[in-house]
């Protein structure tokens, strides 16, 4: 027999679903719903027949728009914070510790503060992102500006080539891995903190809806949920992140059809996770 | 016709008991369709030497002045390695340093590319070349921006002995055909015999210690018992400086 990895891969599958078939009927009445209610569950969402509040499409649009807004924000601080870290060491040594702090709290700590100090709504989900994020898009872009090549930097200048054409083809594009990392990464854990918050501090979004079905005990809406969470992240790495970075990354011959993104910002955030290690 | 001048070029670093002198009152002139080679042993200041010419370091005293008809000349650089811009292709590697990005500056890129055989190579990026095909991307880079002077800094010193070969041939047939002024660095004496007609042989302390024409015709094979003879004699002189260790 071949063992393919695709075959092994739909196999694990499989087998899952058929442990979770079997386990079913161990449980006294709804608490593990069979795959075949689950799967009915989010077929009915899908297509909007819902006994919540909103489908699953409103639930992941208004986080969604939660997600977007909080990163962007944390994209506009933390690359200029990130920016200067890497050109002055006196800035650096200001806001290491914060950033080492940051990367080390849990999402859950910033839900709940965000929760106390906002109350229900948008603003607990959004800054819960932003401080999630922040850190990871500050750590990035400090790491790419340390890796700026300094060779072709002088290789512009001696050709007189212009201050903005050398922003624009030297420093940015070395500096597109590193923001990259920041993306995917920042996105990451704060998808993570947003649900959170939306569990404690917001009266609609996906992690509100998870938290409805829960109170209704419901356990397929949760399983449902649980799994839109896992689609929706696998939308996200395959349709967003792969596509984006083989367009960026072509020139990199590394960069095949066989290493996933997710490899490639791995290896970078251990780099840059090393190196915040040594320096202190 | 590009006019070189370098006069009393001093280059301390640092200051007191620990102050290093880089160069000692270098002067020198070079003119027209000339290909000089600057010599000498490791930390000679054969690098400080080229970094004040083209203006990335300032010098302590003394001045460099590159003309072109009385008006600044415009300068081209090939560096010990080529330097390319891995993200962008072969041909946009040559566009970055045009002044405009034109038909005809796409059509002056592509010429020099076909001169270094790397005409088919336009759409790939420099990871896609070997060091080789890279340093000549580097080659036509320089030549492409059509500049009066062409600095090189030891361009060839990374390459295999054949690769080497091949492209110091090349670079005398785009010398032969440009008809530039060439500032060349190495550390070679046979490379820079097979090259050049003028040899600015540097000792340690950053002092011009001779400058020796090498009147033969050309091309050059470093078989060849004159140009064998005229190695020998270079390399005498770095002798008598006490360059080598003997």
């Amino acid at each position: 027999m071949v063992a393919s990895p695709r075959f092994a891969r739909w196999a694990s599958l499989l087998a899952f679903l058929a442990f979770w078939q079997f386990v079913v009927p161990f449980f006294p009445t709804d608490l593990i719903p069979s795959p075949a209610r689950v799967l009915q569950f989010m077929w009915d969402e899908v297509r909007g027949i819902t006994l919540a509040r909103a489908t699953v499409w409103e639930a992941f649009g208004i986080s969604l728009r939660r997600l977007s807004l909080g990163f962007l924000l944390a994209f506009a601080v933390g690359v200029p914070i990130g920016l200067i870290m890497g050109v002055s060491r006196a800035i650096e040594n200001f806001f290491q510790d914060f950033v080492v702090v940051g990367l080390a709290m849990p999402s859950l700590v910033w839900a709940l503060l965000t929760g106390v100090w906002f109350g229900m709504g948008d603003g607990a989900p959004i800054v819960t992102v932003f401080l999630a994020a922040v850190p990871f898009v500050i750590i990035n872009t400090f790491e790419g500006v340390r890796d700026v090549p300094k060779d072709l930097t002088d290789m512009a200048r001696a050709f007189q080539v212009s201050r903005t054409r050398t922003m624009r083809h030297v420093i940015l594009a070395s500096l597109m891995p590193f923001f990259f990392a920041s993306l995917r990464y920042g996105l990451a854990n704060g998808w993570k903190g947003l649900v959170l918050a939306e569990v404690f501090a917001a009266t609609e979004g996906a992690g509100w809806t998870i938290q409805y079905w829960r109170d209704a005990h419901r356990a397929q809406g949760v399983f449902g949920y649980a799994l839109f969470f896992v689609i929706f992240a696998l939308i996200l790495e395959r349709l967003v992140f792969q596509r984006f970075a083989r367009r960026v990354f072509r020139w990199r011959p590394e960069i095949g059809a066989e290493t996933t993104i997710s490899e490639m910002a791995a290896d970078q955030f251990r780099e840059a996770a090393t190196d915040t290690d040594e320096e202190e | 016709m590009a006019d070189v001048k370098v006069e009393n070029l001093r280059k301390i670093f640092g200051s007191g008991p620990t102050a290093v002198r880089a160069l000692q009152d270098v002067s020198f002139e070079a003119s027209g369709h000339t290909f000089v080679s600057i010599v000498g042993p490791s930390g000679c200041g054969k690098s400080t030497l080229l970094n004040i010419m083209t203006g990335i370091e300032t010098p302590t005293s003394g001045s460099v002045t590159i003309t072109e008809g009385g008006s600044p000349a415009r300068l081209g650089y090939v560096f010990q390695s080529a330097r390319l811009l891995p993200w962008r292709t072969v041909m946009d590697n040559l566009l970055f340093v045009q002044q405009t990005r034109d038909e005809e500056a796409r059509k002056r890129c592509m010429r020099f590319l076909e001169m270094v055989h790397l005409g088919d190579r336009a759409d790939n990026y420099p990871g896609e070349l070997s060091g080789g095909m890279q340093q000549r991307v580097g080659i036509a880079r320089a030549f492409s921006i059509e500049p009066d002077v062409l600095f090189m800094d030891e361009p060839f010193s990374h390459l295999d002995a054949i690769t080497a070969r091949t492209l110091r041939r090349e670079l005398h047939e785009l010398w032969k055909e440009t008809k530039k002024t060439v500032i060349f660095v190495t550390h070679d004496v046979g490379e820079a015999v097979e090259l050049s007609n003028r040899i600015l042989v540097f000792a340690k302390g950053g002092i011009l210690a001779d400058d020796i024409e090498i009147d033969l015709p050309f091309p050059r094979d470093s078989a060849d018992e004159a140009v064998a003879l005229a190695k020998a004699r270079v390399l005498k002189r770095f002798e008598d400086l006490n360059l080598i260790a003997s």
